[in-house]
């Protein structure tokens, strides 16, 4: 990762927010929207990140480095925003009454950073990045879209390099599975 | 068929490379200002929910409750005792001028 100079510092104090918000929004946001699928959510995950930042500035003891710091809370903060939309989407009163009927397997999520002919490809690679377990996912789409390295994700996701590549390979090897269905589903 | 599905495959896998970063809208650090200040405000009513959730304080209130409520029925008793006997002597007193009027009226009869 190339830091910016207000990530090297020791002790970050909550002078040096409006900084951090200012290095740090793209890479939260990117992060968030990448875990979340969805741009207003995406918004709503980077406030809350940045809330939770200025809360624990306080008490960051610099054991990690402030940007390692603050892409565990995004990616936490992404998550569990997640779940709890789904846990919103599935608690329905009408779908309680009537019973769950499962969502049609559709790709809607189209990333703005995405080139034009790859969009349609690119969204179905998305919707079937849903379907992976989420530490899988994390590590998949840290390295593929923000681009870090293994190490860094390693340190991110407070694990070994090891769990990290295989991680990777599992991620890549569940893709192929679930677009493969996908394909003789829906093209066969 | 089994080939063109992989390449598909390959193609789709890659179709993420080179991605560029999104950004999020303008004025994010704004937003996110006003933010903190609608938690700051928040902070001071949790605090002091926080503090009536404490079973002392909960408890303490309770009983404080109780008391004035005992305090009240008491007072509520004691004025209506009061009330009564100063009702009893009003009757007493207006009996014993009647019965006083009586006494002069059969005693002083005119010739």
């Amino acid at each position: 990762m190339n830091q910016p100079a207000i990530f090297e510092k020791v002790q970050p104090s909550e002078d040096d927010f409006a900084g951090i918000v200012n290095e740090s929004e793209q890479m939260v946001y990117n992060t968030a929207l990448i875990i979340v699928q969805n741009e207003e959510d995406a918004e709503d995950v980077t406030q809350e990140v940045f809330l939770k930042v200025y809360e624990g500035l306080k008490s960051f003891r610099n054991e990690s480095s402030l940007s390692t710091w603050i892409y565990r809370i995004t990616i936490t903060t992404a998550l569990d925003f997640e779940k709890q939309k789904k846990r919103q989407k599935r608690g329905g009163l009408m779908q309680r009454v009537f019973g769950y009927a499962e969502a049609v397997e559709k790709p809607d999520f189209f990333h703005p950073g995405v080139a034009l002919d790859k969009k349609e490809d690119a969204a179905v690679l998305f919707m079937a990045l849903k379907k992976l377990p989420e530490k899988q996912r994390t590590a998949f789409l840290l390295h593929k879209i923000e681009g870090l390295t293994n190490k860094e994700i390693a340190a991110i996701m407070e694990t070994s390099l090891l769990a990290v590549e295989s991680l990777q390979v599992r991620a890549k090897n569940n893709l192929r599975t679930h677009l493969k269905e996908y394909y003789k589903k829906h093209f066969s | 068929m089994k080939d063109i599905l992989n390449d598909k495959i390959d193609f789709i896998l890659s179709s993420i490379d080179g991605i560029a970063k999104a950004s999020p809208k303008p004025f994010l650090l704004t937003r996110i200002n006003a933010g903190l200040n609608s938690v700051v405000a928040e902070t001071v009513w949790a605090q002091i929910a926080f503090f009536l959730k404490k079973p002392i304080v909960f408890g303490f209130t309770i009983l404080l409750l109780l008391f004035i409520n005992i305090l009240v029925i008491k007072s509520i008793k004691n004025r209506s005792e009061i009330e009564n006997i100063a009702k009893t002597a009003t009757t007493q007193k207006y009996d014993f001028a009647i019965n006083v009027s009586v006494l002069y009226d059969t005693e002083n009869h005119e010739p």
